[in-house]
């Protein structure tokens, strides 16, 4: 196990830096020069030429793509913004915990509430719970979140004047922007829960735990549920990956500084050290939370845990049947 | 290895059951009026086609009929005297796995893949016997002895077995809390040859040491005599001859039996065409009226299409065929 | 394991939340919110938005310019005009930051050279030749080329530190500003909210240098950092915030501000007019066939600014009258042109405006060429342009429209070869008061090409427009000049234009703004 997660974190290597020299190359081909964003209307020419000789814009793609690498990789310095002067490494891991909060939030709420409610219509199939699971997992799903954030500030702040509608300054700002954020990720994790059930509760090891005395309840969350759970994992940790690049309109709604909102910014503004900086980190982050779901596939499916392993074992029986030949 | 069960005498009454599938505005009739008895100690041999509705009776008996599509139309189910088809559905997982305990067709699936197989046996004992962790873990070593495992493998999962060996898991499974009554639905059918025997002879074994029943349900002949006391050839929902093996073996009375007795291959003679039976089993959706034989017989009469009558041979040895019966008249169209 | 991992999980979550819910929560007296993000608190960066109006209450300049054009002397006492551009600035001698060091002019040059290598010189005209120190309180600035304006532009955005506190400072000043100004930084989440504190020992203890800019009448404010301009509504609504500037849109105002112009009760708002507009420049390079300024005129004839203006703006919108905004400081009160294009009444008049339409492009030779309207990403240029299309339409004049994003708009724009738009329709977000800085767009003095927005060199708009820019030559006959002129030949077509609204609630008594149209947070009165 431990030399396939060596293997798995050395492979890491190679994507983050295909993601790097991708970005660069898509910034750079991109129109649209930030340079004139950062000096304004009323510069010259000459005022021109310098700053982006100062910023090193005049210079070609490979020597710039060299420097960013080397500086981004090796030096570990991800530059300072263009338009605001910040340290681009420091705004990002400041603005990081706020959006994992509510990336996190959402995992969390999703396991405990989509996945019953996945359940339940599952084992009710083509009653009226069923349905009515249905019916809200595609209410959910379809609702835009923009929308369904600003009726909860215009209700649960305006109106009722519970929650702050904006801002984070207590720990209840959160509360808000996470429920408005998981809608979505509710429906579509119900839904999948759902479908990955029905699958699972005809299947032949259900019948012979029942043939046993198992108790129904039982049968469904201790035999069939975590069978029917690996491909909604996936799910969930590519949503928490994504979520925590992307909550950019929850962000924007409810005034959170986090990185949806800095990163998209930067990209309107061509702030280049921003965008590189930014979306390295997150592809880092990804590509971690990808793994880590790997690895809890190992501790739920020893199938695959055993297919992981798998070559240690061929090594073990090679070095077995070499003993054996000197004994 | 357990006490062997004391208790003798009459088991399982299965009363005039019949069980209907409804779905998609059809009506599956798998079975018509099955009726048999079984002692304790004594094995029971369902045979017929594939389809004929043999493991529909048996997943009756445990009630894990498929609830939606399937429905228990009439009958009753007496164990030891007590109506199965009275008893409330959330009392009925104590009695299986303790009472009644199965053994399905294919292994490969039948055990849960994400669980150690030692557990998947610990887990009916602890239900059942209300035990603790370690104790429900030591019986369940012993039961893998007993079925021919390694205590060593305790902690393995089910895909680093092989076919037979997921076999032997799913019988111990079965067996973990000794159980008055095994049905074993072709429990060697996805099993090689030599395979077979070995899983049959310990079943054997388990069943005679303690003094269980089992009910055996497979197509294969050879099967049944090698392991079975009783046979019942089941076609078309009905069980149309029943008997000891001596008698069915030696004497089949319906014309089916015989049709099927003759199709076996000899190993001594010399033959140049197989002689199976002639035609389809019926639609069960659409049963012909009368014997639902008739179509296929070579002795029909007209009678047959109207009704059928049961005849008793005498000795347990029963059939359900007209040509015994006085109206029927001699054979041909 | 398994329990290992999921334990690990729990706390990288629970970690995550801990270090952000550790930001304590703000206190409240007085509090703005603004859309803008702040990025670092030094003083050279871009000064524009309500950054400089923070920045400015750290930090303070050479001099402070308000709303009706007067200067003020803020570290200066006083400046002397030698003529030919140079200029001697006095500076107070007890001047002291907040760390207690000694403001002297050798810092005033310390900073004017870190806001200039800051690269953001540009911003302030760039014709600041040089500038040195005659004495330890006495400074000179050397103009050359002098534009109308450079010289208050200059001093009141040169906001400057010591050189100590600036050494001092680990981080540029990123997060610890050290200023001269009446107010320090108390507190603050980054990109959150700044709280800003009035601090006792302000070294300006002389009560006839006071002016509204260092006059510090608020103890205690709060800005706020909100992203949307809809919550910004909302927060205002809810009394979560006091003031939220000049951002509100115009959706919400209605919510605030009566159709009359007067604040609504819980309310209070001021208007204030900028010498912005909504403009067409258009692209008369031989590309393009707004070339004919026949074919220009019929553009500008055919549109019906009385009718966007009304759409777009509501009851806050004015029909331009000339290419400039009467509140430009060197221009006639009464900027009225004789252009027909200025006059078209398509109300009353709907079919002679019609007629003078098709005279004109008929005279243009136009025979229905498709002309690509440029729009500038902003809440209201699209409103505008899809007015503009159908107005054209009617007249049989083809349009297309264009609405790239920021950066891209930029670089069409200034893209120098002509080819990439016929029109350009944009506001400026606010200009100084000077005509020739209105009509920026039409200066070629610093391109590569020699060409201006315009994308034609035209010799005769160059030399008006020198003269009207340089402070030599500058007086009200060369700005009617110049104005007579664009006019003519139509070359920057004013839509329309609007008064700034800032709204706040009734706790505000009276609002500061400066010549930049940005709040002094400090010098608002407000009650308790």
């Amino acid at each position: 196990m431990t030399r396939y997660i060596i293997k798995r974190l050395l492979m890491l290597i190679p994507v983050i830096l295909g993601v790097a020299i991708l970005i660069f190359t898509i910034m750079y081909f991109t129109p649209g020069d930030p340079v004139k964003l950062i000096a304004g209307d009323t510069m010259t020419a000459e005022q021109h030429d310098q700053i982006a000789h100062e910023l090193g814009l005049d210079q070609p793609y490979f020597t710039r793509l060299f420097k960013f690498l080397k500086q981004t990789f090796i030096d570990f310095d991800l530059g300072t913004s263009y338009i605001d002067n910040s340290s681009v490494s420091q705004q990002l891991f400041t603005r990081l915990p706020r959006t994992a909060i509510i990336a996190s939030v959402c995992c969390l709420l999703q396991i405990i509430i989509a996945i019953p409610l996945g359940v339940t219509a599952a084992t009710h199939q083509g009653g009226f719970l069923d349905s009515f699971c249905i019916v809200l997992a595609i209410i959910a799903i379809s609702v835009p979140s923009f929308w369904i954030a600003m009726m909860f500030i215009l209700l649960f702040s305006l109106r009722l004047d519970w929650l702050p509608s904006f801002g984070i300054d207590h720990w209840y700002s959160y509360i808000l922007p996470c429920a408005a954020n998981c809608l979505m990720g509710l429906g579509s994790t119900a839904r999948q829960t759902r479908s990955q059930m029905l699958e699972v509760i005809r299947s032949d090891y259900v019948v012979t735990a029942r043939a046993k005395g198992v108790p129904e309840r039982t049968i469904l969350y201790s035999h069939a549920l975590p069978n029917a759970l690996i491909p909604v994992i996936t799910h969930l940790g590519t949503q928490f990956g994504s979520a925590l690049g992307g909550t950019v309109v929850i962000e924007t709604v409810f005034s959170i500084p986090g990185v949806g909102y800095y990163m998209t910014n930067a990209i309107s503004n061509r702030d280049y050290p921003v965008v590189l900086g930014g979306v390295t980190l997150l592809a880092v982050l990804f590509c971690l939370v990808v793994f880590l779901v790997d690895l809890i596939y190992a501790f739920i499916d020893p199938r695959i845990k055993a297919q992981y392993e798998g070559s240690q074992k061929k090594r073990l029986k090679k070095t077995e049947k070499r003993g054996k030949a000197y004994a | 290895m357990e006490n062997a069960n004391q208790k003798s005498g009459r088991l399982l009454s299965v009363q005039n059951l019949s069980v209907q599938y409804e779905a998609n505005n059809e009506v599956v009739k798998a079975v018509n009026g099955v009726s048999f008895d079984l002692n304790y100690g004594e094995a029971l041999g369902l045979v017929g086609e594939t389809g004929a509705g043999k493991t529909t009776i048996a997943k009756a008996i445990l009630r894990i009929l498929p609830d939606p599509p399937a429905k228990l139309t009439g009958g009753k189910i007496l164990l030891d005297g007590e109506n199965l088809l009275d008893v409330p559905a959330d009392k009925m997982p104590e009695i299986r796995g303790q009472r009644i305990s199965m053994v399905f067709q294919d292994p490969m699936t039948a055990l849960n893949p994400v669980k150690r197989v030692g557990w998947q046996i610990a887990e009916g004992i602890r239900l059942h016997e209300h035990c603790s962790k370690a104790e429900a873990n030591e019986r369940a070593k012993e039961i893998l002895k007993l079925v021919g495992i390694s205590e060593d493998r305790f902690r393995e999962y089910p895909h680093q077995f092989s076919g037979g060996m997921k076999q032997r898991v799913v019988i111990a499974i079965a067996l973990a809390c000794n159980p008055d009554l095994l049905i074993a639905d072709e429990p060697t059918s996805a099993l090689d040859v030599t395979i077979q025997a070995q899983v049959l002879e310990m079943m054997g074994e388990l069943q005679k040491a303690k003094n269980s029943a089992l009910i055996l349900i497979t197509h294969d002949f050879g099967v049944v005599a090698k392991s079975c006391d009783k046979v019942g050839v089941v076609y078309a929902g009905e069980i149309i001859e029943f008997g000891t093996i001596r008698q069915v073996f030696e004497e089949p009375k319906h014309p089916y039996t015989k049709g099927l007795f003759e199709a076996i291959p000899s190993m001594s003679l010399d033959v140049d065409r197989l002689s199976p039976i002639r035609g389809l089993p019926p639609d069960p959706t659409n049963l012909p009226s009368g014997c639902k034989f008739a179509p296929r017989c070579k002795y029909r009469t007209e009678r047959c299409r109207q009704a059928v009558d049961e005849h008793d041979f005498g000795d347990g040895h029963r059939c359900r065929c007209c040509m015994y019966s006085e109206e029927h008249g001699e054979g041909g169209k | 394991m398994k329990k290992a991992l999921s334990l690990l999980l729990a706390a990288l979550i629970l970690l995550s939340a801990c270090s952000a819910l550790a930001e304590a929560a703000k206190p409240i007296v007085f509090t703005a919110a603004t859309t803008t993000t702040m990025g670092s608190l030094y003083p050279f960066g871009i000064n524009h938005g309500t950054k400089q109006a923070i920045r400015g209450v750290l930090f303070e300049p050479l001099f402070w310019k308000d709303y009706d054009g007067q200067l003020y002397g803020i570290l200066a006492k006083g400046y002397e005009d030698k003529g030919d551009g140079v200029y001697e600035i006095e500076l107070f001698d007890y001047i002291y930051d907040s760390a207690g060091n000694h403001l002297t002019a050798a810092d005033v040059i310390f900073s004017i050279d870190l806001w200039i290598a800051d690269g953001k010189g540009s911003q302030n005209y760039g014709t600041l030749t040089s500038y040195e120190q005659i004495d330890d309180y006495k400074i000179r600035l050397t103009f050359a080329n002098e534009k109308m304006g450079a010289f208050d532009k200059c001093v009141t955005y040169c906001y400057c530190v010591t050189k100590a506190a600036w050494e001092a400072s680990a981080d540029q000043m990123y997060a610890t500003p050290v200023g001269t100004g009446r107010y320090v930084l108390k507190d603050m989440v980054a990109e959150s909210w700044y709280e800003f504190a009035k601090r006792d020992d302000y070294w300006q203890t002389n009560e006839e240098y006071i002016c509204d800019k260092n006059a510090g009448r608020v103890d205690t404010f709060v800005v706020r950092i909100v992203a949307d301009a809809t919550t910004l509504a909302v927060a205002l609504e809810k009394g979560e915030i006091d003031f939220a500037t000049k951002e509100i849109t115009e959706t919400d105002k209605p919510n605030f501000v009566g159709p009359d112009g007067k604040a609504l009760p819980g309310y209070s708002v001021a208007q204030y007019g900028t010498t912005a507009n909504a403009h067409i420049t258009f692209n008369c390079s031989p590309n393009s066939l707004c070339s004919d300024v026949n074919l220009r005129k019929a553009i500008a004839t055919c549109i019906d600014a009385v009718a966007i203006a009304q759409n777009v703006q509501g009851v806050y919108g004015k029909v331009g009258t000339s290419c400039l905004v009467p509140t430009v400081y060197d221009a006639d009160e009464a900027l009225n042109a004789e252009e027909d294009y200025f006059t078209v009444d398509y109300e009353n008049a709907y079919d002679a405006s019609m007629a003078k339409v098709e005279a004109y492009l008929k005279a243009a030779n136009y025979h229905g060429e498709t002309l690509k309207l440029l729009v500038k990403p902003n809440t209201w240029t699209w409103d505008s342009a899809v007015l503009i299309e159908a107005y054209c339409a009617m007249a049989g004049i083809n349009i297309k429209l264009e609405e790239p994003e920021n950066a891209q708009y930029n670089t069409m724009r200034t893209d120098e070869t002509g080819t990439q738009y016929d029109m350009d329709l944009a506001g400026m977000s606010t200009s100084d008061g000077y005509a020739w800085k209105a009509l920026t767009d039409l200066d070629a003095t610093g391109s590569n090409t020699g060409v201006s927005r315009i994308m034609v060199a035209d010799e005769k708009l160059q030399a008006l427009y020198d003269a009207a820019a340089q402070k030599a030559t500058n007086s009200l006959e060369t700005v009617n000049e110049l104005v007579k002129y664009v006019d003519e030949q139509c070359y920057f077509y004013n839509i329309f234009y609007y008064d700034l609204t800032f709204i706040g609630n009734d706790r505000i008594q009276n609002m500061v703004i400066d010549a930049n149209l940005e709040c002094i947070f400090s010098a608002f009165t407000v009650t308790p």
